[in-house]
């Protein structure tokens, strides 16, 4: 996977990239309480200790809550993360979380291309 | 549908949770298609030779990408290693691991390589560029 470029809501408005790990610039990492920023790489290569350090801001929360209001974030993307179901690790991204927190109009991209729009 | 990747192919709008549950239920049958042997749950290592096991995100382009870059490589390997592969999703617990790679432990991060010389591990490996880093220095990628 490609760096993803920061579209013009990420750009503007709060970007929250679920299960991400920087790949997408602009935007809040979401990552759940499994995810070791010390000691893993990310799916593009780079340590994560090194993007925290480049500037990478990353929010630990569960998937099955994303910490934030109803219709409150501009853009949603995820990249290679399991959407609806459960892992070993526990349970993946889910789509309503997404739907919730998107506000009217904004886009969720999925592996970089647009999936939804929220109505 | 010719790759890997293009199990995960999708024009807007698309539902990703069901692209991904279609891509899983499918990579048996790419598996078939391809150069790769399908890993299945406590089958045994082999004595002999150089046998590879690659656990993959059915639901990650990139680890797709990755059994497709093996499976191009594979007049690189065929005549000295066998490169099975499997989904991680088909393990939902940790100790679901051990009946695919046995002995190899926890699983960090996919996807996850391990790899046997005559029935002894030598290696082992998460992560995708740690695993392609494994693979490039056995040969089993280009």
């Amino acid at each position: 996977m490609s760096s993803v470029p920061a579209t013009r809501a990420a750009q503007s408005g709060l970007c929250l990239n679920v299960g991400g790990e920087g790949e997408t610039p602009g935007c809040i990492n979401q990552q759940p309480h499994w995810a070791d920023l010390c000691n893993s790489v990310s799916r593009t290569g780079q340590p994560m200790r090194d993007l925290v350090r480049l500037g990478a801001v990353f929010l630990f929360c569960e998937n099955v809550r994303l910490p934030f209001p109803d219709a409150s974030v501009d853009q949603v993307v995820t990249n290679g993360v399991p959407i609806d179901r459960s892992t070993w690790l526990g349970p993946g991204v889910q789509s309503s979380e997404i739907k919730r927190v998107l506000k009217k109009g904004a886009i969720w991209l999925h592996d970089g291309v647009g999936a939804y729009t929220k109505p | 549908m010719n790759t890997f990747a293009d199990l995960l192919t999708a024009k807007p709008p698309f539902d990703p949770a069901d692209l991904q549950f279609r891509a899983q239920q499918s990579f048996p049958s790419r598996v078939s298609q391809s150069h790769l042997l399908m890993r299945k749950p406590c089958s045994p290592i082999p004595n002999t030779g150089i046998f590879v096991v690659i656990g993959a995100a059915s639901y990650s382009p990139m680890e797709l990408q990755l059994l497709d870059d093996v499976d191009a490589a594979h007049l690189n390997w065929h005549n000295q290693a066998q490169v099975a592969v499997f989904d991680v999703l088909d393990c939902q617990t940790t100790a679901d691991f051990e009946k695919y790679l046995p002995g190899v432990g926890s699983v960090a991060q996919s996807p996850v390589v391990a790899i046997w010389e005559d029935g002894r591990l030598a290696a082992k490996q998460t992560g995708l560029r740690m695993v392609r880093e494994v693979l490039q220095e056995r040969h089993i990628l280009s």
